[in-house]
């Protein structure tokens, strides 16, 4: 080989030595760029043959980059599960101011000062200020009823726009994807770009925090991308839009042609949100509207019993509209203090009825349980429905960075290594497993000793 | 808080989970095996807080509510260390999974089959 071909063989090999330099660059240059995978040169042999005159030496083989599909999509998965719980806590922080017990405010405090004033009644059954006391507290109690029923209906309100800005903003995603899949069909080359690959991947990540998908990459290089695994949303160079239906009591999604989907939304921010505003919302909002009717059906039957300061029967002291809506609409009667009916029939002038009011504070009325009882349990449920959400949202963020980790770990591993490193892997996990169950059963042996 | 005494093995065991909680967010054999020594000197601790429980030390009514009250969410803190461990295991079994299965296919069984590392040797120097 002659001094040509030798210095052919160096150019090659200085040309392929700065594009991997390039490439270097660019990798640092992207450090922090979302969805953006670490690349390496490929580096090909050239044939060396000296008598032929081939030189050998390297040339460019083109870049590699290091992205897992399968960590993409564990992040994907981990990020559908952050965006649940996340909304699910800012939902449920919303409502829960609603359902304050600490202190004497809100529902609690006026109903315990109902009471007051009916026992104040018991004593002095025909005292026309301790009668006006009852139809005032009567009146404080049913405003502060319909205050947390419609913070309940507010919260749902703030949830059904929720639920259509998040339908928006997804369906925003799936026009960038669409965006991309066109410009892939008009060059295929582009899927050798990083910064390519970057933003589909970006958006595909930023989507999962919205809603649960999976993706199929097509031979052409498109990203198909389907809801819960069914429903299109982007095929090819085609978007598939979604939509939200509020206008019954159910909020439902509905695909492009107009079929509900919603059963396959369960994850993400529309997952959360729609599980707040289609089960808990109402079941919270059932439980207020039970406690109302039956406070005033119970009231105004033993009102009914009993006799007026005229010797009339009683008259009603609570109204609403419908069981389905008492605690929004929920009211006094236009009765006076000399209607109140606080005598029995067979004993006019007397307190035998308000007794019978007085024993409504302890004796079971709902399932079971008293009127404060009953409303103190829906206090307690949807305190309990926050606290796990917040144990939901910090487990997850602690997940989603595990995964975010794998997935920059996830380069260039070779087989031989996961191999030894999951026999490790499974050894160690053995050990911390065994280890995770002597803490708990020690904790409660611990909590145990106390008692 | 408890008295300076009884808080003192508290505070440790939660610092213990805390470190091996920061340690299974890298999902790597290494990690969760340091995660498991800083679990075994949180188990530690716990014990050392049981042994003067039930040597019958006495612990004034506030103490036991606040003790009962840290306990308790240290349990809490167990279940997400719990959660982070099986997070850890799905992702690297799910990983070896997909890698297995590019790189040697199938069993008859449908599995992704493992490949043959008992026989190798490997020297490190």
């Amino acid at each position: 080989m002659g001094l040509f071909g030798t210095l052919l063989a160096s150019t090659g090999a200085l040309q392929a030595f700065q594009k991997a330099l390039e490439v270097a660059q660019n990798n640092v240059g992207n450090v922090s760029t979302p969805g953006f995978a670490k690349q390496r040169m490929i580096l090909e042999a050239m044939p060396f043959q000296a008598e032929a005159g081939l030189p050998g030496g390297v040339t460019y083989g083109g870049v590699h980059d290091f992205r897992d599909r399968y960590a993409e999509q564990a992040v994907q998965r981990r990020q559908e599960d952050y965006g649940l719980s996340d909304q699910r806590v800012a939902d449920l922080t919303r409502l829960e101011p609603y359902f304050d017990v600490t202190g004497g405010q809100g529902f609690p405090g006026a109903l315990d000062g109902f009471y007051k004033s009916i026992s104040g009644w018991s004593v002095m059954p025909n005292n026309q200020v301790a009668r006006e006391a009852v139809i005032e507290q009567a009146t404080s109690l049913a405003a502060r009823m319909v205050d947390t029923a419609n913070g309940v209906l507010n919260t749902r309100a703030a949830a059904d726009q929720e639920i259509r800005n998040t339908v928006d903003t997804i369906n925003h995603l799936t026009g960038i994807l669409r965006d991309l899949n066109a410009q892939l069909r008009q060059d295929f080359r582009q899927a050798e770009d990083p910064a390519f690959g970057a933003r589909l991947n970006s958006t595909l990540e930023e989507l999962a925090e919205y809603v649960e998908f999976t993706t199929l990459k097509q031979a052409d290089g498109t990203t198909t991308v389907l809801l819960g695994g069914q429903t299109p949303l982007v095929l090819g160079d085609r978007q598939y839009e979604i939509h939200a239906d509020i206008s019954s009591d159910q909020a439902r999604i509905t695909d492009a042609a107009d079929r509900d989907i919603t059963a396959q939304v369960s994850r993400g921010r529309l997952g959360g949100v729609l599980d707040v505003r289609n089960n808990t919302l109402p079941e919270f909002l059932d439980g207020l509207n039970r406690l109302a009717a039956g406070l005033a059906d119970r009231v105004n039957a033993i009102l009914a019993n009993g006799v007026d300061l005229n010797g009339q029967p009683g008259a009603a002291l609570f109204a609403y509209d419908t069981a389905e809506n008492a605690a929004s609409t929920l009211r006094v009667t236009n009765i006076s203090a000399e209607e109140l009916a606080g005598a029995a029939a067979s004993a006019p002038g007397g307190n035998s009825n308000v007794l019978g009011l007085m024993d409504l504070v302890d004796s079971p009325q709902i399932d079971g349980a008293s009127f404060t009882a009953y409303y103190g349990a829906l206090a307690r449920n949807m305190g309990q429905a926050l606290e796990t959400a917040q144990e939901d949202l910090r487990t997850n963020e602690q997940l989603l960075l595990q995964a975010r980790t794998l997935r920059n770990e996830a380069s260039g591993v070779s087989l031989d290594e996961e191999a030894v490193h999951l026999i490790e892997f499974q050894r160690a996990y053995q050990a911390s497993a065994k280890l995770i169950t002597v803490l708990d059963d020690l904790t409660e042996i611990t909590i145990n000793l106390l008692q | 808080m408890p008295s300076r005494d009884l808080g003192a093995p508290l505070i440790r065991t939660g610092t213990g989970i805390l470190e091996a909680q920061k340690h299974l967010l890298k999902p790597t054999a290494e990690a969760v095996e340091q995660a498991g020594s800083a679990l075994e000197r949180a188990i530690d601790e716990l014990e050392t807080l049981g042994q003067r429980l039930r040597s019958g030390e006495p612990v004034a009514e506030v103490d036991q509510r606040e003790i009962r009250h840290r306990l308790g969410a240290l349990k809490g803190e167990a279940r997400r260390l719990r959660a982070l461990l099986e997070g850890a295991a799905a992702l690297r079994l799910g990983w070896a999974r997909v890698l297995y299965s590019a790189a040697c296919g199938y069993t008859a069984q449908g599995q992704p089959r493992t490949p043959d590392v008992a026989r190798r040797v490997s020297l490190e120097a």
